[in-house]
C-alpha cells in the first residue's frame, strides 16, 4: 500500500495506544500484524527525527529555554541581553537545525510502499473511536 | 519472525493461562522447548554485548527455524483473550494466524 511516511507513524502510535480490552481478537491480531510490519519503518523515521536535534542544538536549546523561563518569571534587560548573546553565537546551529528540520518535514510527506495487512469490516468494532477510526479506516477492507 | 520476538514469545510462555485449551497450551509450550536454546544463546550474549550497538543488529536478524514454530489459529483463541494484559498478548499474536 502507498503511504505517506507521516501516515504510517500515525498509524503505529495509534496501533500501540490500542487498549485491548477494548477490541475483539480478530481486530487486535491485525494490529498487531500491521504493527510488526510497520516497525523496520519506524525505526528508520524515528532515526531520521532525532538526527535534526544535534547535541550542539540540544546543549543550545537547553540554555535558551532556561533563560526563557528567567526571562519569563523576571523580565529583565541583563537576561534579555544573555539570550540575544546565545542566539547570535549560536546563529549557525539554529540555521542547521531549522534546514534539518524542513528537509525532515519534507520527507516525512514522501509517499513509501509497506505492507499492510488489510482489516475486514466485519472485525472492525462498531463503536471505534474516532481518532483511532480516523488513523487506521485506510487499513479497512473494502466490502 | 526476528530474533527479538523471541524472548517476547518466550516471556508469553512462562504465563499461560490456566484455562486455555488443552492444544494451544501444548502449541506455546512446545514453542517454548524449541526457542528455549535460542534464548539462552541470547542471554549469554546479551552478558558481553554492548546493548547500543552490536547486540541491537544481533536481535533483529531473522530467527532461522521461524518454519518449525507452531501458529496457533486465531479462532481457537478464546473470545475474551482480549482480557489479557499486553504484553502477553503480543507474545501470543506473534505466533497466532
Amino acid at each position: 500500500m502507498e503511504l505517506t511516511r507521516e501516515t504510517v507513524y500515525k498509524i503505529y502510535k495509534t496501533i500501540k495506544g490500542l487498549d485491548s480490552k477494548v477490541y475483539n481478537k480478530y481486530f487486535l491480531l491485525a494490529c498487531s500484524i500491521n504493527k510488526k510490519y510497520l516497525e523496520p519503518l519506524i525505526e528508520i523515521i524515528e532515526k531520521k527525527a532525532s538526527d535534526i536535534y544535534t547535541s550542539n542544538f540540544v546543549s543550545f536549546k537547553t540554555s535558551y529555554d532556561f533563560l526563557v523561563n528567567e526571562y519569563q518569571s523576571n523580565p529583565n534587560v541583563e537576561t534579555e541581553t544573555k539570550l540575544n548573546t546565545l542566539i547570535n553565537e549560536n546563529k549557525e546551529i539554529i540555521e542547521e537545525h531549522q534546514k534539518r528540520d524542513l528537509e525532515f518535514s519534507v520527507w516525512v510527506k514522501e509517499i513509501v510502499n509497506v505492507d499492510v495487512k488489510q482489516i475486514s469490516f466485519d472485525h472492525v468494532p462498531d463503536e471505534l473511536e474516532k481518532d483511532v477510526f480516523d488513523s487506521l479506516v485506510v487499513l479497512f477492507q473494502e466490502q | 519472525m526476528k530474533l527479538k520476538d523471541l524472548e517476547i514469545i518466550y516471556k508469553m510462555s512462562e504465563r499461560i493461562p490456566k484455562n486455555f485449551s488443552l492444544k494451544i497450551k501444548e502449541k506455546i509450550i512446545r514453542n517454548k522447548f524449541l526457542i528455549r536454546s535460542e534464548i539462552e544463546f541470547l542471554q549469554e550474549l546479551n552478558k558481553i554485548s554492548d546493548p547500543s550497538t552490536d547486540l541491537h543488529e544481533y536481535m533483529n536478524r531473522e530467527y532461522q527455524k521461524s518454519s518449525e514454530l507452531l501458529f496457533i489459529n486465531i479462532d481457537e483463541l478464546p473470545d475474551d483473550v482480549n482480557e489479557l494484559d499486553a504484553d502477553f498478548l503480543e507474545g501470543l499474536f506473534l505466533i497466532t494466524n
